[in-house]
C-alpha cells in the first residue's frame, strides 16, 4: 500500500460541491488536490453535431447513438423512477453506482455518481436561493450566504428575472443575466397567471421565472444559450454550466492537481496530517495519500459513507433529508396540434409556489417544462390501453401540449429517515442499508398541497392527467447525514462545517443541512462550499 | 435466437409501426441491442412472439390487449425498442414528429381512440388464448 502526500488541502469529489470548494481554495493560493473516480464518455462530445433538435431530427443518421444509445441503453424498460431522463450521453453518470457505492432499501432509490462532475452531469441548472429562514432553520451560515451566492453566480453565469416569484426565486442575488426566452407553452402559462395575479396569491401561488445557470451573453469562452434544445444529451458551447467546467479551469493552475480513478473509502487522522484510504479505480488496489486538511464534497449519502467508516461506531444512525417529489402530466389544450417549436429550451422555464402561509418557510414548489427533446418513446409506454400505433397518433397531436408538472416538497429530520452501513460483498466491504419512511402527517400535507396544485393547474390552462409517485429518492436532493450542530456531539458539523472530533476533516456539500427546503438545494450547497472552504483556510 | 428469426421480427415489428417494410440499417440496429442485451423469455411471451411471427397482422391486438393485461410483457419491449429506433431515424422523421393540424383533426384522434379500445378489447380475448 502506497501511503504519498499530496496536497495542503484534499477536496473530494469533482461535483457542484467539490468544484465550488475547490475553486475557492485555489483562488486563495492554497495547493490543492481534488480526488475523484470520475468516469468520462468523452465519445460523445464528438458525435453530437451543434444544430437544432428538429433539424438532428430529420437529417442526422447517426442520431439513435445519442437519442437511444449504441445498445438501445437509453431505452429504459420497467418502472419509472429516478433518473427517467439521463440519456446515453450523459449516462456515464450512474456508470459502476451499484458496485462500488452499493445501496439497500425497500423504500428509497437514490441516483447516486461516480461521473466526472458527478450528478451535476445532468442537473437541471435551477438556481432557487434559500430564504433567509430556510437558511437559519437549514443551519447555514446566515451572515454569509447572500455574497456566497452572489460569488457562485458571477462564478457560473445565472439568468433570471425579478418578478412576482423573485422572492422565492433570488432574494439576495444581484448578479444576474437575463432569462432566456421562454417556449409558447410557457408564455402562454405565464399570460392567463399575469392576467390574474391576484387570484392566484390569494390562494397563497406565486408565478415566475425560474433562475437558470444558464448563459443568455457570453461569459468567457462560453457562449449564450442557442435554444437548440439538445440540453439532455449535450453541453456544447458550455451555456450551461456543468461542474466539470470549473473542475476543466482548475487543472490549468499550477497550485491544482486532479487525480482521478480514486475512491476515498475512509479517512484517519493523525496529529500532524489527514490520511484519506482509497481503492483505485478499476483495479480496486488501496492506496493511501496525505493531506494537511481534507475537504469532503462528495454528496451527502457518499460522505455519509465515508464519515462513517471513518467513525469508531461505523454502524452508527445518520439522517437522511430528501425532498418528496411527484411529476404531474399536464395537457395544456391550446398547444395541442400546433406541431413542433424549432427554437426552444428544454429546461425548467417557471416556478410555481405555494405559500399559503406567506411565510416564504417550508413552501413546496412546481417546476415546468414542455415536453420535445426527450422523443415519443419515453411517453408512450405510459399511455394506457391502446395499441403503440394508436398512442403515437394520439401523441404527435398532444405532445406540443404536454406540460409537466415537477412537484417538490421541503423535508424534515426525523426517526424513521435514516442511513447506516452493513458488512456486503463490495469493493468496500460494505453495503449503505437506507430507512426512509415518511409519517401520516407529511404524507397528507404532500398530498393537500399536490391536490391544490393540481386545482390552480386546470386555472392556468393546463389540466392534469395523473399524478405519478416515482419512489422516494427520485427528487435527487439529498442532504442532512452529517447535520450542523453548536453542541460538539459526534457524527456532527461544528457551524464552520468542520467534523466535530477532528481537527482539519471539513465537510463541504448539502450533509450538514438540518432541513432540506423545497426549493433546489444546488445552488445553495455550492454557496455553502464556498464558505467552508474558506473557512477551513482561515482555521488554518 | 438467430439473426434470420431477428431480422424476420425487426421487419414484421417495423411494418406494423411504419406501414411500410423498414430500412436494413434499422432492423439490423434492433438485431444488435436484442443480441446485446438478451431478456428472459417466460413462456406465455414466447408463444405469444412466435403467434406474432406467424400472424403479422395481428401484431395491434396482441399489442393492445398486452397493454392491458401485462404492460410489461417482452412482446411490448420489444415492439417499444423497435418504436424507439424507427423514431429515430432520420428518414422516418414524419411519422413521429408531431405536425401541425386544423381543429377538425380532433375527429381523427377521437376516432383512432375508440378504435384503439375496440382492438384492446379483441386483443384481450386474443391474448388470453394464446398465452394460454
Amino acid at each position: 500500500m502506497k501511503n504519498v502526500p499530496v496536497a495542503d488541502y484534499l477536496v473530494v469529489g469533482s461535483g457542484c460541491s467539490g468544484a465550488m470548494a475547490a475553486q475557492t481554495l485555489v483562488e486563495s493560493g492554497a495547493t490543492v488536490t481534488m480526488l475523484d473516480v470520475g468516469f468520462t464518455n468523452p465519445d460523445y462530445k464528438k458525435l453530437v453535431p451543434i444544430k437544432n433538435f428538429i433539424d438532428i431530427r430529420q437529417n442526422e443518421a447517426d442520431q439513435h447513438r445519442y437519442f437511444i444509445g449504441d445498445k438501445g441503453q437509453g431505452v429504459v424498460w420497467g418502472d419509472i423512477g429516478k433518473g427517467a431522463q439521463i440519456t446515453p450521453p450523459r449516462q456515464h453518470m450512474i456508470d459502476s453506482v451499484d458496485k462500488y457505492m452499493p445501496l439497500n432499501s425497500s423504500d428509497f432509490s437514490p441516483l447516486e455518481s461516480l461521473g466526472y462532475g458527478g450528478l451535476g452531469i445532468g442537473w437541471g441548472l435551477q438556481c432557487w436561493e434559500f430564504s433567509d429562514e430556510d437558511i437559519k432553520v437549514a443551519g447555514l451560515d446566515s451572515a454569509n450566504m447572500p455574497d456566497a451566492y452572489e460569488t457562485v453566480s458571477k462564478r457560473i453565469g445565472i439568468s433570471a428575472t425579478k418578478d412576482d416569484a423573485a422572492r422565492y426565486t433570488m432574494v439576495h442575488l444581484k448578479n444576474y443575466q437575463r432569462s432566456p426566452k421562454m417556449d409558447r407553452n410557457h408564455a402562454q402559462i405565464y399570460k392567463i397567471y399575469q392576467e390574474n395575479r391576484e387570484y392566484y396569491h390569494s390562494k397563497g401561488f406565486y408565478l415566475g421565472r425560474t433562475p437558470l445557470a444558464l448563459l443568455t451573453k457570453d461569459l468567457g469562452k462560453r457562449k449564450k444559450y442557442s435554444y437548440h434544445d439538445m440540453d439532455y444529451y449535450t453541453d456544447h458551447e458550455q451555456s450551461a454550466w456543468r461542474p466539470w467546467m470549473t473542475v476543466d479551469q482548475l487543472k490549468k493552475k499550477r497550485n491544482f492537481t486532479y487525480i482521478g480513478g480514486h475512491l476515498v473509502v475512509k479517512f484517519v487522522e493523525k496529529r500532524d496530517y489527514v490520511e484519506v484510504h482509497c481503492l483505485t479505480i478499476p483495479n480496486n488496489e488501496p492506496v493511501v495519500l496525505r493531506c494537511h486538511t481534507l475537504v469532503l464534497g462528495s454528496g451527502a449519502i457518499s460522505t455519509a459513507r465515508i464519515v462513517l467508516r471513518s467513525h469508531d461506531k461505523p454502524n452508527a444512525r445518520l439522517p437522511l433529508l430528501c425532498n418528496p417529489y411527484t411529476f404531474i402530466p399536464c395537457l395544456q389544450p391550446s398547444m395541442m396540434g400546433t406541431g413542433t417549436e424549432d427554437k426552444k429550451l428544454g429546461l425548467a422555464q417557471l416556478s410555481l409556489f405555494l405559500d399559503e402561509s406567506h411565510s416564504n418557510f417550508d413552501i413546496s414548489v412546481a417546476s415546468l417544462y414542455s415536453y420535445q427533446s426527450l422523443l415519443l418513446f419515453r411517453l408512450i409506454r405510459q399511455v394506457p390501453f391502446l395499441n403503440i400505433v394508436d398512442a403515437r397518433t394520439l401523441l404527435q397531436y398532444f405532445a406540443p401540449g404536454m406540460v409537466i408538472m415537477g412537484v417538490h416538497h421541503p423535508d424534515h429530520t426525523s426517526t424513521s429517515k435514516f442511513v447506516q452501513l452493513a458488512s456486503a460483498t463490495s469493493p468496500t466491504k460494505d453495503k449503505l442499508n437506507v430507512t426512509f419512511e415518511l409519517s401520516d402527517e407529511q404524507k397528507a400535507v404532500i398530498n393537500e398541497r399536490e391536490r391544490k396544485f393540481v386545482k390552480i393547474a386546470h386555472k392556468l390552462g393546463i389540466y392534469p392527467i395523473k399524478r405519478v409517485d416515482p419512489g422516494m429518492g427520485a427528487s435527487i436532493h439529498y442532504a442532512g447525514t452529517v447535520p450542523f450542530s453548536e453542541q460538539d456531539k459526534p457524527l456532527t458539523l461544528n457551524p464552520n462545517g468542520r467534523l466535530h472530533g477532528t481537527k482539519n476533516v471539513y465537510i463541504a456539500d448539502s450533509s450538514g443541512f438540518n432541513y432540506l427546503p423545497a426549493r433546489g438545494l444546488t445552488f445553495s450547497l455550492m454557496a455553502n462550499a464556498h464558505i467552508t472552504a474558506q473557512k477551513a483556510l482561515k482555521h488554518d | 435466437m438467430k439473426d434470420d428469426v431477428l431480422l424476420h421480427e425487426a421487419r414484421i415489428f417495423g411494418r406494423y409501426l411504419l406501414g411500410e417494410t423498414p430500412h436494413d440499417a434499422a432492423c439490423n440496429l434492433y438485431i444488435h441491442a436484442i443480441t446485446t442485451n438478451p431478456q428472459k423469455i417466460n413462456a406465455a411471451d414466447a408463444r405469444l412472439l412466435d403467434y406474432v411471427h406467424e400472424h403479422p397482422r395481428a401484431i395491434g391486438l396482441v399489442d393492445a390487449g398486452l397493454n392491458l393485461l401485462n404492460s410489461g410483457s417482452e412482446v411490448r419491449r420489444r415492439i417499444h425498442l423497435m418504436f424507439s429506433i424507427l423514431e429515430s431515424t432520420p428518414h422516418y422523421h414524419k411519422k413521429f414528429l408531431s405536425q401541425p393540424h386544423s381543429f377538425w383533426y380532433l375527429g381523427t384522434i377521437a376516432v383512432t381512440g375508440i378504435a384503439g379500445l375496440a382492438k384492446t378489447a379483441a386483443g384481450v380475448v386474443l391474448v388470453k388464448a394464446v398465452a394460454k
